[in-house]
């Protein structure tokens, strides 16, 4: 078993010198009476160097982008240049507090910028940086449109949701207060007849993701649009697969009042073992009043934060956004530019369909048509699950692509190479999966060759270990 | 650059899809909607060299100040190895762990930072982070509205002013009433009436003042009205306090910036959530649990997931999906490589710092509000006259303004008039000679 960092340790080792008190001791006993506590907390006694192994060998036990593909799909597990971080590592960012507002000109002026260039590609007309991951975007999305029904009077309490969507649109449209109205797919995409009889009066908003989880573009957006609209519900456009479309096509243009973006997948910030991400909103002009507020503006001696924002839905977060995010997005854009950027989402588009195209002899992919980004595959004609599948994966140094989701394919495997990967990276890993099929008996137990075998999740749940003074228990 | 397909690849790939152009890939996408991108008004591409210029020219724009001043976020020292391990590639680039067998390592590393948590703040379970402070104790509130079933909960006014106005967003979308309990004296006046029955009381400790709150009111407050406990605490200053588990806390959560994380200008920050074991289910976001695999050996796995939004969906105990996993793994290097005594030395540091800054402030006749014990922040009254000289004095001296309260939309002292009040800290890492230079502009308007 790998020992925990407590184990490590022995009582009195140190891994950190605090420097010595230069100004008077205050006496804690008496200053602070009852409520405080001399009680040594149960925490790591460790030397720098026992840290050091610890982690280093933590780190050896994880699948990264910077060491495996990774075709996740709708995490748009594309690479992370090199530059994003050592622009977040430059101290004249790092090193501010964000209410020291008279030192904040340049993070303001790189979040004004980031504004607009999100603006640029989204054909939104203002955006704010204030979210701090795709859920969290999606969350204050949704309190926008809420806002503005409440601001005309009405009692718009639905949102309408595809079967084929992520789970966080329902998840947010519920934590929001809304009613979820699922809409199913027909062929693929939104079912336009289902849809029609679903808006109302009552209809909110309609959320929807395009190209849509199958990894399809909806070819009806501009029908879809019309209904909603015509009905008086607004349009959200979650963000989530915004890398097939930079350069080629708008949200903005595409009848969408409201939506986010992630920093995490389509401008190239890295995912972080689960975060941070940042989840940027972008709005047209009618709900522009509604934003988060503090609202980054170029004002006449440099940029300032708006805070006068009477309609403004309030602060969704501490401070300005995930700024350390926001920056290595900036730089990506900045050495991408309007080439670089619609160069990616080209490139994403094309290997996606070449990965299918050669799989195409030994997996199924029921919606095939229109291929963007990403594609969803079947096991269920071949002697393994998708999750057999995803496991022999790991043994061959592949990281497994989404499997089970989106729910409308049974055994799915949803795969995204992104544009990152070479044609080379792409044929390899379909030799390995023809490979993986060709030798059921070995994956059906796989992994083998993984620090761990399969872990019984079963027993995890049943009986949780969630600490370790729950080890012992 | 970071596509890697020559000509040649592209037109094999193009050939083996039986295409002429990639343009026929977006023959889906109605022409009505599609982009004229000659007239698609974007900034050409950069040299890595010409980025980083265009960037550093910007960042020269920041000014480098010496840092007084705090209000949830805190300029504490960074031991070198925090990041030299978080930073590692494998955990920057790694995805959610949801494939366990290969995702041990950041796996485990929660679940020492879960434990971590949990011994902190007493409390039996913790989840594997939220995104800030602010939101931390929203989803402390939703869980406490969940667990109660009653739309309303009461809240002190010595909660952060950006807290309150976070928490006062999210209630205004669900539709949670907030009661407040203002200040008196520079604590919550929790014999206020709450006018019906309540969820939760929730608090901060210290308050936003940098008082210490009376944590025996605040438990028979909410033992008599039968609601829950939420407590927002500093995870270092803790470490000298009585634990929030000792004073009926039912959910513990905070901001964990403190804990070897950059201020970077406002985030990534780090939102940790902690609560009693019966609310286990309540907690939202992923936590991860020890297991075995098929041979017994010890295995780390997401669990409890029913509670999340991929498996519940709009059943789901908050749509949180994208946390702060990476400041996760640099909290628990920073607290491995602190320990419990470093902890306790890096919270006396900031208290005797923060009280000889008061001191010394006091000596050149500034006044300071102090009703009840500080810790590492207090409040000064800078009389109108004086405060444009003296910020103005500061920033050309190097050093931050005091935050200025009555500029916060949602900001109260209770009985206290606050236009005239601004708020100081002093951490661990501020050495005497900084703060006397720090006391000396102040003199130098004072006298």
């Amino acid at each position: 078993m790998s020992k925990l960092i407590w184990d490590r340790g022995r009582a009195g080792r140190r891994g950190f010198r605090v420097a010595k008190p230069q100004t008077p001791e205050v006496d804690l006993v008496a200053y602070l009476g009852n409520e405080h506590s001399q009680e040594l907390l149960d925490l790591p006694e460790v030397s720098e160097l026992d840290v050091v192994r610890h982690y280093t060998s933590l780190s050896h036990k994880n699948f990264s982008v910077d060491n495996n593909f990774y075709p996740l799909g709708s995490c748009t597990m594309k690479y992370n240049p090199k530059v994003n971080d050592a622009a977040s590592q430059m101290s004249e960012f790092r090193e501010v507090h964000p209410l020291a507002v008279d030192a904040l000109q340049g993070s303001l002026e790189v979040m004004h910028i980031t504004q607009e260039y999100l603006s640029k590609i989204s054909g939104m007309d203002a955006v704010s940086l204030q979210p701090l991951a795709g859920a969290h975007g999606e969350l204050t999305g949704l309190m926008i449109i809420q806002a503005y029904h409440r601001d005309r009077g009405s009692e718009r309490d639905e949102v309408i949701v595809p079967d084929s969507a992520h789970g966080t649109n329902p998840a947010s449209a519920a934590m929001c207060g809304f009613k979820v109205i699922e809409v199913k797919s027909k062929d693929g995409m939104v079912d336009i007849e289902e849809l029609r009889q679903k808006v109302s009066d009552k209809t909110a908003a309609l959320m929807i993701t395009n190209p849509n989880t199958l990894g399809l573009f909806e070819k009806n957006i501009c029908e879809i649009e019309k209904i909603v609209h015509d009905a008086g519900g607004l349009i959200y456009y979650d963000g989530a697969n915004l890398n097939a479309l930079m350069g080629i096509v708008r949200p903005g243009d595409m009848g969408v009042d409201v939506m986010h973006f992630n920093l995490h997948k389509t401008f190239s910030t890295p995912h972080g073992g689960g975060g941070p991400g940042s989840g940027p909103v972008g709005v047209k002009k009618h709900l522009e009043p509604y934003l988060p507020r503090p609202v980054v503006v170029k004002g006449e001696d440099g940029f300032k934060l708006d805070f006068d924002r009477p309609k403004s839905i309030g602060k969704v977060a501490s401070f300005y956004g995930n700024f350390g995010v926001v920056l290595r997005a900036f730089v990506y854009m900045t050495v991408l530019g309007k080439c670089g950027l619609r160069k990616a989402s080209e490139l994403a588009v094309l290997n996606a369909n070449y990965l299918k195209a050669l799989l195409e002899d030994v997996l199924d992919v029921p919606y095939s048509e229109g291929t963007m980004h990403e594609f969803v595959a079947t096991s269920k004609d071949t002697d393994l699950t998708a999750l057999e599948i995803a496991k022999s994966l790991l043994d061959y140094g592949y990281h497994a692509p989404t499997v089970y989701f989106p729910l409308i394919v049974h055994e799915a495997l949803m795969i995204e190479p992104t544009e990152t990967e070479s044609p080379e990276t792409l044929e390899e890993f379909a030799e390995t999966l023809k490979e993986i099929l060709k030798n059921p008996e070995r994956s059906k137990s796989a992994p083998h060759l993984m620090p761990i075998k399969r872990a019984d999740e079963v027993k995890a749940a049943r009986h949780p270990v969630l600490t370790r003074s729950q080890i012992a228990e | 650059m970071y596509t890697p397909h020559t000509a040649e690849d592209i037109q094999k790939m193009l050939e083996r899809l039986g295409l002429e152009s990639i343009e026929e890939l977006f023959q889906y996408i109605p022409k009505e909607v599609r982009l004229d991108v000659d007239a698609w008004d974007f900034p050409e591409g950069k040299s890595e060299g010409e980025a980083l210029k265009l960037l550093r020219a910007i960042g020269e724009k920041n000014r480098k100040l010496t840092t007084f001043i705090g209000l949830g976020v805190y300029d504490h020292e960074i031991p070198s190895a925090v990041w030299a391990l978080a930073g590692k590639a494998e955990f920057v680039t790694s995805y959610t762990p949801y494939q366990a067998e290969a995702s041990q390592g950041m796996l485990q590393a929660i679940f020492e930072y879960q434990s971590m948590i949990c011994e902190i703040t007493g409390m039996d379970v913790a989840n594997a982070s939220v995104y800030d402070g602010a939101t931390a104790l929203a989803e402390a509130m939703i869980m406490a509205v969940g667990e109660k079933r009653k739309y309303r909960v009461a809240v002190s006014e010595g909660l952060n002013p950006l807290y309150r106005e976070v928490l006062s967003t999210y209630a205004n979308a669900i539709g949670i009433e907030i009661i407040w309990l203002p200040l008196k004296d520079g604590r919550t006046d929790f014999s206020r009436s709450t006018d019906g029955e309540v969820s939760a009381f929730i608090m901060q400790q210290p308050n936003f003042l940098g008082f210490l709150e009376d944590t025996e009111a605040f438990r028979s407050t909410k033992d008599t009205a039968g609601a829950l406990g939420v407590v927002s605490i500093h995870p270092i200053l803790n470490s000298v306090l009585r634990k929030p588990s000792e004073y009926g806390a039912d959910i513990v959560c905070g901001e964990g910036q403190s804990l070897g994380i950059p201020l970077s200008s406002g985030g990534p920050n780090l939102g940790f959530m902690a609560a009693t074991k019966k609310l286990t289910r309540k907690l939202p976001g992923r936590i991860v649990g020890a297991t075995t695999d098929e041979d017994g050996r010890t295995a780390y796995v997401l669990t409890l997931q029913a509670r999340e939004q991929h498996i519940r969906r709009e059943k789901a105990s908050s749509n949180i999906c994208t946390n702060q996993a990476l400041n996760a793994l640099a909290a628990t290097i920073y607290i491995a490589l602190l320990g419990p005594h470093g902890l306790r030395e890096v919270a006396h540091a900031c208290i005797n710092n923060t009280h000889y800054l008061a001191d010394r402030l006091k000596e050149v006749g500034v006044e300071v509000y102090s009703p009840a014990p500080f810790l590492m922040e207090f409040p000064v009254r800078i009389p109108k006259d004086r405060s444009e000289l003296l910020k103005a004095r500061l920033l050309s001296a190097g050093f931050t303004p005091p935050v200025e309260l009555a500029k916060f939309a949602m900001c109260s002292a209770g009985d206290q008039d606050l236009s005239d009040m601004y708020l100081l800290c002093c951490t661990e890492k501020r050495t005497k000679a900084e703060i006397d230079a720090f006391v000396e502009v102040w003199r130098e308007i004072y006298e």
